[in-house]
């Protein structure tokens, strides 16, 4: 016997709303980008120096 | 756009001048890559304290003329989703500066989100008119960040910037406080005008401007200001202390006071222009590098 999953009722989004969505998607994935891209320049910063002051 | 005026940007944009400020005084040459990393992570702390500020004060934003075109009075971001996006902020900005600086900044922006968001928006705001005076240090301590991000540590001289800010906040604020005194009566915020009367706030406003004056030159006795510093102090500070006189002087705030209230008014932009042209001192003195000690 299988059992149906109920579906929650979701008023559907208005034109304006799903562009807000879509925007604000965007934006939070090119902060994220943003973060990485940052972090991987500082790890480069901080290490760069000691890495070139080890023994060979 | 409605995200970007969740933060504050008018407020980001001292509390990051500040903390340059401090990063630049610290006797220490940093690496720009870090120090920029270090005020980018300062101004999205300062947009996240902002935006629980926002979140947390909204009920009290809609009552007043001055805060109801906020986003979330006025609707365009929900209460949660700006509660959610500044505790995301927070842990970011935390964790960028503990990635890029120092384990001292980083606690020190820590513990300044969580001042200004929990200690001053949700107890001290609504239960006491010394809420400036106290919440006052939330804003107080980028420059000490700065410094912190710079060194790693925090000695008197960044202290004196906090000192700075913490005992120009007062002023201030209740120069502001006593043309909003009525909404923030209505909006049952215990503002100094609205629980003591006007008078006892334009009496504190020439108190704390007293204490403030001396203060502002203390950075010059440690050699921290230069000759720069000092002039600007001094002329500034005259400024402030006479615009401050002609507030405790006037009736601004009293309910036939109406026209004196431009002295109040006077008095809240002077006091900006002085904080900013004090910092501005130090950053020339330092960054070009133009100092020219004063204290022996």
């Amino acid at each position: 016997m299988t059992v149906e999953t109920p579906t929650p009722e979701v008023a559907p989004l208005t034109p304006e709303q799903a562009k807000a969505r879509k925007r604000r998607g965007q934006w939070i994935a090119l902060g994220l980008f943003a973060f990485v891209i940052l972090v991987f320049v500082l790890t480069m910063t901080k290490m760069g120096a000691n890495i070139l002051v080890r023994d060979l | 756009m409605d995200y970007v005026r969740l933060m504050k940007p008018r407020v980001m944009s001292l509390v990051v001048f500040t903390a340059l400020a401090g990063l630049v005084a610290a006797p220490v040459d940093m690496n720009p890559i870090i120090a920029a990393t270090s005020i980018l992570a300062v101004a999205v702390g300062a947009g996240a304290a902002g935006a629980l500020n926002m979140w947390y004060d909204a009920d009290i934003d809609a009552m007043m003329a001055r805060t109801i075109s906020r986003p979330v009075p006025a609707g365009l971001i929900r209460p949660d989703e700006a509660r959610s996006f500044g505790l995301i902020m927070s842990a970011l900005s935390v964790t960028l500066m503990a990635l890029a600086a120092t384990p001292l900044a980083a606690l020190l922006l820590a513990f300044s989100i969580f001042f200004y968001a929990v200690v001053y928006t949700m107890w001290l705001k609504r239960s006491t008119a010394q809420n400036i005076v106290i919440g006052g240090a939330a804003g107080a301590f980028p420059p000490v960040i700065g410094w912190a991000a710079a060194t790693g540590s925090a000695p008197l001289d960044a202290w004196l910037l906090f000192g700075l800010i913490f005992l120009w906040t007062p002023p201030h604020f209740w120069a502001l406080s006593l043309w909003t005194s009525k909404e923030y009566a209505r909006a049952g915020v215990p503002m100094l005008p609205v629980t003591k009367g006007a008078a006892e706030t334009r009496r504190q406003i020439l108190v704390y401007t007293l204490i403030f004056m001396p203060f502002a030159l203390a950075p010059v006795a440690t050699g921290l200001g230069g000759a720069i510093y000092l002039a600007v102090a001094s002329v500034g500070g005259a400024a402030f202390l006479w615009s401050a006189i002609r507030v405790f002087l006037s009736k601004a705030g009293d309910a036939d006071g109406k026209a004196d209230l431009r002295h109040a008014k006077s008095l809240f932009g002077i006091s900006i222009l002085y904080l900013f042209a004090l910092f501005a001192a130090l950053l020339v003195e330092r960054a070009l590098p133009l100092y020219w000690p004063v204290a022996s």
